[in-house]
């Protein structure tokens, strides 16, 4: 069984609370929660996010596609946009041992997607982005 | 999104979030929580026990307001979180900034040597 889903997300902040419940909605119909339904929601937040954070107010017509396809045994995200070439696995690490006082928020949301998913992977092709994560049901 | 915020007799705010600290949720207690916490000049326990979502925003927010406290002189300790919340604060390195324990017992315990 294979069911299968694509949202248009507009790249403004006010989109982002839409998307996030038509998200958690999805997997809800697809019986997904627990660990899978975590990670697929955290994905969808911070890629988008930080996708929305990165596009100047002047293209904020522009959109980025979320599909996410569910199987028996895992939860596949594939976002897509047309903003400039920029691949999320090459993005600089966090330093998680900093202390406090050297701690900011940038560069942990993408540093939870590479670390919480199985798979991830990037490609640049026909002048789009496109991000695979694949997060296991078991 | 739910904030919950005791003023204890012996002079630690104990703030409890319960539900999902997703953007809708932030939106609904970043402000409550920067009042609770940061806006304040003594220590803060923050309960996570009924936490059941946080990504990179939610986190960002407890940074902000523990940094707010240490600058003051005062600590934040985070207790009580489980599951994939624990696993994804662990991940981003929130527990070798902003101390985590399992109970409150504890958390007074760090919060008296702070």
């Amino acid at each position: 069984m294979v069911n299968s889903t694509q949202w248009t997300v507009p790249l403004r902040r006010d989109s982002l609370a839409a998307t996030e419940a038509d998200v958690t909605g999805f997997l809800s119909q697809h019986g997904i929660a627990g660990h899978a339904a975590y990670v697929t929601q955290l994905v969808v937040e911070e890629v988008v996010r930080n996708l929305i954070e990165h596009t100047p107010p002047y293209a904020h017509d522009e959109t980025a596609t979320v599909s996410i396809t569910v199987t028996a045994r895992s939860v596949t995200v594939v976002i897509e946009d047309d903003r400039p070439p920029f691949d999320p696995i090459d993005a600089p690490p966090l330093d998680v041992t900093a202390p406090l006082e050297e701690r900011r928020a940038g560069g942990m949301g993408l540093h939870l997607v590479r670390r919480l998913t199985d798979q991830l992977t990037y490609e640049r092709a026909d002048d789009r982005n496109r991000l695979t994560a694949v997060v296991s049901r078991s | 999104m739910q904030l919950e915020a005791t003023q204890r007799t012996d002079g630690i705010t104990q703030v409890a979030l319960i539900g999902r600290l997703d953007v809708t949720g932030l939106h609904e207690v970043d402000i409550k929580f920067h009042g609770a916490t940061a806006a304040r000049k003594q220590p803060a326990i923050v309960d996570l026990s009924g936490l059941e979502y946080i990504a990179s925003l939610g986190m960002g927010m407890l940074i902000s307001c523990a940094q707010s406290l240490r600058r003051k002189g005062y600590s934040m300790v985070l207790v009580g979180a489980t599951g994939d919340v624990d696993t994804a604060l662990r991940t981003a390195g929130i527990d070798q900034a902003i101390p985590m324990v399992p109970d409150i017992d504890q958390a007074l315990q760090l919060v008296a040597k702070a």
